[in-house]
């Protein structure tokens, strides 16, 4: 367990000095944070001045030796924008993107599991419902995010007025954006519970508990849906971590104050520093959440919980 | 269920809520079947796996049930509790399981007999548990399903108890231990001892054993086999098997299947020592056995029928070394005393030809 956690952090430090390292460097290849500064009608000379005032004249080897020397003590640099530290920025607006996330991840959960469990127990003679409901459940899985924001603004914000179009003032402003991302997640939930469930109905346990009198719900209830979702608990991990990461576009359209948005402002300004400091928290929680998918699928399943000192 | 005329029936007093007497005194014979069919729908029509069986097991009787792979034995043990797979139909003049009448139920009172008059031990021990309950939990769970409606509701540490016990009637060693352990964590035999308690836990009138040893080492086997025996008390057992030698060994009466048909049936000495089915004279010469002799086997030639192409009459004449023209025409199962066999042309007596 002990030692389990020491290669994790071991493996967690190797990737961030890699990825912070890729990112300085490619940032600065994209794009001159001077003359992004200085703005359009600056002179050379302007743009000159700019590039001494914030150090970025020094020769790349030494503003990358600066720049790791400060993360080491946990300085992200400053914002250009805001004139505020980077990591600042980015803890101010994390809340949101976790409230978001976990409000997205509930609704999947809550969906997708009665949904697969239904969809799973058909025994391979599914009847009309079934093969309608997987139907609509392929179809959403191929609709990507941003159509289905669109398609809810359109509906619920343009046409029948019940949601506010965007922002943050609200449980009501919270429901869009809530349901586009659960859109994208429920029909692969979905079917790997189904997928799931039809697999453990078809063991030699749930025959013996047939055979010993219990019933077909007592069967999905307590012996395949278990199983099943010992399964799942690996997808519902990696979608968590995908909330966390890949909600930009989602957070974008609905304008959610999250860290999405403010990776792309980052990004539209040159605000190196905060698209950095962006990419070093969310591979921490990331990195931080599948471990914990890890470990919440060994503590589940008894026969990894074996060997536990 | 059961009929006024039937009072003695365990599921009489069930039903009354008094606790079940481990080996209640019945008349009524632990399996009751009567011309059984299964039939499968295909492409090309009805295709019958089981055609027109009729067994009988007492209480307290161990019938083994022989034949090859595909002969349809498994079906029928499915069919003792309503269990066939779909699409498959069952349909047959009596199934009966302790005076209960099978066909007759619908699922929920169908779940209502399985675990409490029929328990099974499968083949496979080691898949035959949920992995992720402990064994306690999945036996205390087929004995709280099966108390009666009603009364107070035995408490999850009687039913704990109840597990404990069951495994120590089974030999399981430090059953107090066992009762908290996961499938996993058992060795195979020690797992089918687990199944046969599971089996057992609500007393059933009628134990089917699907192959309970076929997944097991030599030396388990032949304990499980003892076990089954021993504990049958006052059940009976059905036992399907592709080894006529177990089921000699531990059985009172064998019947021999082909292609979904009871070609011999017998008491288990006189089928062994003199079989008149030449299906079943073939299977012994089969067998492996420990001859001073030391007599090659002798397979039986050709292969057990599809069940989608059948000949008319004697099944396995198309293979048989002592057909004859009338083996076109199916033969009934002759009752000779206890000792009955469908054929035309029988084995001698081997018994009988002796000097």
């Amino acid at each position: 367990m002990r030692q389990l956690l020491l290669t994790r952090l071991a493996n967690l430090a190797v990737l961030l000095v890699a990825l912070t390292t890729l990112l300085f460097f490619l940032l600065r290849a994209t794009a001159d944070q001077a003359a992004m500064l200085a703005g359009v009608d600056a002179t050379p000379e302007q743009v000159a001045e700019i590039r001494a005032q914030y150090g970025l004249d020094r020769p790349l080897w030494r503003q990358y030796a600066d720049y790791m020397a400060g993360l080491a003590t946990l300085d992200f640099g400053e914002s250009l924008v805001s004139g505020k530290p980077a990591l600042a920025d980015v803890v101010e607006r994390l809340p949101w993107t976790l409230l978001l996330a976990a409000l997205a991840m509930t609704l999947t959960i809550v969906l997708a599991i009665p949904i697969g469990a239904w969809l799973g127990s058909a025994q391979g003679r599914p009847g009309p419902a079934r093969r309608a409901a997987s139907a609509v459940v392929f179809v959403l899985q191929g609709m990507p995010g941003f159509v289905v924001a669109l398609l809810l603004i359109e509906i619920f914000a343009v046409e029948l007025r019940w949601l506010p179009f965007i922002g943050n003032e609200g449980l009501d402003t919270w429901i869009m954006p809530t349901v586009t991302l659960a859109s994208f997640l429920v029909p692969r939930l979905a079917r790997v519970v189904a997928a799931n469930v039809a697999g453990a109905l078809a063991e030699d346990y749930v025959r013996t508990a047939r055979a010993a009198g219990a019933s077909a719900r007592e069967i999905l209830y307590r012996h395949a849906l278990p199983n099943a979702l010992l399964g799942a608990t690996a997808l519902v991990g990696t979608q968590f971590a995908f909330l966390l990461s890949g909600s930009v576009i989602t957070e974008s359209i609905f304008a959610w104050p999250g860290v999405g948005s403010l990776l792309v402002r980052a990004t539209q300004n040159a605000d190196f520093a905060v698209v950095q400091a962006v990419a070093i928290v969310i591979a921490i929680l990331v990195f931080t959440v599948n471990a914990g998918a890890d470990l919440a699928f060994k503590a589940l399943d008894p026969r990894l919980r074996e060997r536990r000192s | 269920m059961s009929t006024p005329d039937a009072p003695h029936a365990g599921g009489t007093a069930r039903a009354a809520g008094k606790p079940v007497p481990a080996s209640s005194p019945v008349g009524s014979p632990a399996l009751d079947l009567q011309d059984l069919r299964v039939d499968f729908p295909t492409p090309l029509g009805e295709v019958g796996i089981v055609d027109g069986v009729s067994l009988s097991i007492a209480r307290g009787e161990a019938l083994g049930m022989v034949g090859e792979s595909g002969s349809g034995k498994t079906m029928i043990a499915l069919a003792c509790l309503r269990m066939v797979p779909e699409p498959g139909r069952v349909a047959a003049t009596r199934l009966r399981v302790a005076d209960r009448d099978l066909l007759a139920l619908d699922e929920p009172a169908l779940c209502a007999v399985r675990g409490a008059d029929v328990g099974v031990v499968f083949q496979n021990p080691m898949t035959a548990f949920n992995p992720v309950r402990t064994i306690g939990e999945q036996l205390a769970a087929t004995w709280l399903r099966h108390r009666p409606a009603g009364g107070a509701r035995p408490s999850r540490r009687e039913a704990r108890e109840r597990a404990i016990a069951a495994l120590r009637e089974v030999g399981i060693a430090a059953p107090e231990r066992r009762v908290d352990a996961y499938p996993h964590q058992m060795s195979g035999g020690m797992l089918q001892r687990a199944l046969i308690a599971h089996a057992m836990i609500n007393q059933p009138a009628l134990i089917v054993a699907d192959e309970p040893t076929t997944a097991l080492d030599a030396t388990v086997q032949a304990q499980i086999l003892d076990l089954l025996r021993a504990r049958l008390a006052n059940a009976g057992l059905l036992l399907v098997t592709h080894d006529l030698g177990v089921a000699a060994e531990i059985c009172d009466r064998v019947a021999v299947v082909y292609a979904g048909r009871v070609v011999e049936v017998g008491p288990a000495r006189e089928l062994l020592e003199s079989p008149r089915h030449p299906y079943t004279q073939a299977l012994l010469a089969a067998a492996p056995r420990l001859d001073p002799e030391r007599r090659p086997l002798a397979p039986i030639p050709g292969a057990p029928p599809s069940p989608a192409d059948l000949v008319a009459g004697c099944r396995y004449a198309p293979r048989c070394p002592r057909a004859v023209p009338r083996c076109g025409e199916r033969p009934r199962l002759a009752p000779e005393g206890p000792h009955a066999y469908a054929c035309w042309n029988p084995a001698d007596d081997a018994r009988r030809a002796k000097p």
